[in-house]
């Protein structure tokens, strides 16, 4: 008998181990899973021991490797004033941030911190994912030096503080100066109507010839067309969640596109598709550094040191086209959120305070996520601006004294008309539909999708 | 004797366990990977499900919306089966084709082998998606060599009506592995029936229709098989090269899936997508065995 449980016992044995085994790979699996930063910062925090408890904060955010080097050493200096936190940074690029973040957040794993979009915000914070931080404001985070008016329209979604703004940002177009310089014409003033950009694109054209586009063809992007809108002074949504412009507006805006798409100052549809999503638009290999268009837009201050680091004084900011008001809206670059679900609220509101308000942060950081949002740490960073960074806090000063709009998000499900705005509009540019068929089916479409997603 | 049969039994039960112990990685990734994650999404397809909220229940919705009201389920399913229809011989034949060239013994045909393997190998990868971009795009490699022949030229892959092309073009590229089998497909064939069809004096083109085709009827039919079910889920090379347009002329099922998924984070609604292009998958491979009756040739 007693031979007999032992044999009966080595398999149950050999199954836990390799049980064991396998929850060891799932381990592994999960350390790569948060960026490889995890355990930089775990091995820099080693203790012997843990003498009090410790406050573990799960802080993410996307950017390039110099973001994510500054904003370490920021972790960093934060974890030095207050021993009894330690920051777990998990980083990525933009591309797979959305995807883990959403997942993370389905799964009940939502980062204590996170960066948070305009174009997320809205979403995340009325689908209850993003703390109030209200409660923390004035003892653990401090608003004082941040633009009021930011907290109120951007920040603060149905009555709840939910992002914190880091820095500001407005749209503008790109312009190739080389470009100018060689078709000997002068550069388009700061704040032109599309009619003078096209009247300069056609001169453009007669110097520089037929390979060459004055204006990129941003027809097919629903940011465009937005700021469009508001600069004629309609709006995109309505306030029931649903579509809000005169359809006139639509038609104007794709025939302006469609004549100067004929006329050849604008590129055919192929080369505008072969540049699309222009909010991926990538530096090193866009249509405006190819020096295949001459203007291209819109795009964001912070998108200006991109091409910059390329393009060197070859590239300018101009406003985005105006009609009755500027084209031009204001944003936020980025802000920080926490989560709703976190049990350590007041840690995440004490490191966003940090980086938003110290100058030790500010030494580190400096403009790396665009202009910063606190008034004195801007002042602070002042002495040590470049050229490069004047140039853009000029510019949004500029669009900030010019009563632009703020940036919309729109309702649940924006970012799914953003694709079918793309698609019909495409479909014109193509020649696959009149324009009235394609301002007919964007709004039955688009709607369809607002109810779907908002009831 | 009640002894005996008492230990064999317990013996059995021993080895049985023994089995399941060996095999339990397997196991425990049969079920923490594919069958409960399975069910799950079986259960998200009935669901109401956006990833920032938590599912609830809405029956048939999903389904319903899919085959009632989305035009862009329909255009992928169009794109999806154009792509499998023509991508699927294409590729079958131009396997085929090499596999015969490969078949002669000369000195270093293993090299050769290797050498037009060798795209099957890589030609998955986002590198060489993003090559294809550049070959095919309106400034490509492809569009220089036709201009200087004086060919009209196109941009391929932004254009609606050739975008699919290139990607076809690119998956008959990555032949390889159905030629591999295809090339020990016909060292199967028995050496005396090509020199019995040679002694009755029967041409090249009749030895290889009336003869090394019905041979390898049973291997064609293993490839269609694996290539069409490969080809109803192709994903990266449109993700990459096309992001699925222009227009949605390169919109594959798999990559409308991952949009509604991770782009628009509709995971009930992908999940149903996710099941009806499983039942398609099911339902086409039980076509081609249906009608393998009429044409495979088996030699026992």
């Amino acid at each position: 008998m007693r031979g007999s449980n032992k044999w009966f016992k080595k398999p149950l044995l050999i199954a836990s181990i390799s049980a064991l085994l396998m929850s060891l790979l799932a381990a592994c699996g999960q350390d790569n899973g948060n960026g490889g930063g995890a355990t930089k910062g775990g091995n820099g925090n080693k203790e012997q021991g843990a003498q009090e408890e410790k406050i573990e904060l799960r802080f993410a955010w996307w950017g390039s490797q110099g973001r994510h080097d500054r904003t370490l050493q920021a972790i960093a200096k934060f974890e030095q004033k207050y021993q009894n936190i330690k920051v777990i940074p998990e980083y990525s690029s933009w591309d797979g941030y959305w995807e883990k973040l959403s997942t993370q957040v389905s799964a009940g794993n939502a980062p204590d911190v996170m960066q948070m979009s305009i174009l997320y915000i809205k979403e995340y914070s009325e689908r209850e994912v993003l703390a109030d931080l209200n409660p923390f404001v004035g003892s653990a985070l401090k608003i004082d030096d941040l633009n009021a008016d930011v907290l109120s329209n951007q920040g603060t979604i149905g009555g709840k503080l939910t992002g914190i703004p880091v820095a500001d940002n407005a749209s503008v177009l790109l312009v190739n100066n080389e470009m100018f310089d060689q078709a000997k014409i002068g550069k388009p003033e700061k704040d032109s109507t599309w009619d003078e950009l096209f009247a300069i694109s056609r001169e453009l054209k007669a110097a520089l010839g037929d390979n060459v586009y004055g204006m990129f063809d941003s027809s097919s992007s629903l940011e465009a067309f937005m700021y469009y809108l508001f600069s004629k002074g309609d709006k995109m949504y309505s306030e029931d969640n649903r579509l809000g412009y005169n359809d006139e507006n639509l038609k104007a805006w794709m025939s302006m596109w469609e004549t100067a798409r004929k006329e050849g100052i604008a590129p055919p549809a192929n080369i505008t598709a072969s540049a699309l999503p222009l909010s991926n638009a990538d530096p090193n290999k866009d249509a405006l550094l190819k020096g295949t268009v001459a203007m291209m837009g819109p795009t964001w201050i912070a998108a200006f040191p991109a091409y910059q680091s390329v393009m060197t004084d070859n590239v300018d900011m101009i406003s985005y086209p105006r009609a009755e008001q500027t084209g031009s809206v204001l944003q936020t670059a980025m802000f920080f959120s926490a989560s709703a679900k976190s049990k350590k609220q007041e840690a995440a509101a004490l490191l966003i305070d940090f980086l938003v308000n110290s100058e030790e942060a500010a030494d580190i950081l400096e403009t790396e996520r665009g202009l910063p949002e606190n008034k004195k740490v801007r002042e602070y960073l002042a002495p040590k601006f470049t050229d490069r960074d004047k140039k853009m806090i000029a510019m949004l000063e500029h669009v900030s004294q010019s009563n632009p709009a703020w940036y919309d998000a729109g309702p649940k499900g924006a970012g799914e008309v953003t694709a079918l705005f793309e698609k019909v509009i495409q479909k014109h540019q193509f020649g696959k539909a009149t324009i009235e068929e394609a301002v007919k089916e964007f709004r039955v479409e688009a709607d369809k999708i607002f109810a779907r997603n908002n009831g | 004797m009640m002894n005996a049969m008492k230990i064999s039994k317990r013996n059995k039960l021993v080895d049985g366990l023994w089995g399941y112990a060996f095999i339990s990685p397997w196991l425990i990734g049969l079920f923490l990977l594919t069958l409960i994650p399975m069910g799950q999404s079986l259960y998200f397809s009935l669901t109401n499900y956006h990833l920032l909220e938590s599912p609830q229940f809405s029956g048939l919705g999903n389904y319903k919306e899919i085959f009632m009201n989305d035009q862009t389920f329909t255009q992928a399913l169009k794109v999806t089966f154009l792509y499998v229809f023509v991508s699927v011989p294409l590729k079958l034949a131009f396997a085929l084709g090499v596999a015969m060239l490969l078949y002669k013994s000369i000195k270093g045909m293993s090299i050769f082998r290797a050498v037009y393997y060798l795209p099957s190998l890589i030609g998955g990868s986002v590198a060489i998606a993003a090559i294809w971009r550049n070959l095919f795009g309106y400034d490509g490699l492809v569009n220089k060599l036709l201009g200087t022949f004086g060919i009209p030229t196109t941009d391929f892959i932004n254009m609606p009506n050739t975008s699919l092309s290139t990607l076809i073009v690119l998956s008959v590229w990555q032949f390889g592995s159905s030629m591999v089998i295809f090339l020990a497909g016909l060292k199967q064939i028995p050496k005396d029936l090509y020199e019995a069809a040679a002694v009755d004096g029967a041409s090249k083109t009749r030895i290889f229709f009336k003869m090394t085709l019905p041979m390898l009827t049973p291997i064609i039919l293993f490839n269609t098989v694996m290539q069409t079910i490969n080809s109803f889920q192709m994903f990266t090379q449109a993700f990459v090269i096309t992001k699925g347009g222009p227009i949605d002329s390169t919109l594959v099922y798999a990559l409308y899936l991952y949009q509604k998924a991770f782009v628009f984070f509709d995971m009930g609604y992908a999940s149903a997508l996710a099941w009806i292009l499983l039942v398609i998958i099911g339902i086409s491979t039980v076509i081609i065995f249906g009608t393998s009756k009429k044409w495979v040739h088996y030699e026992n």
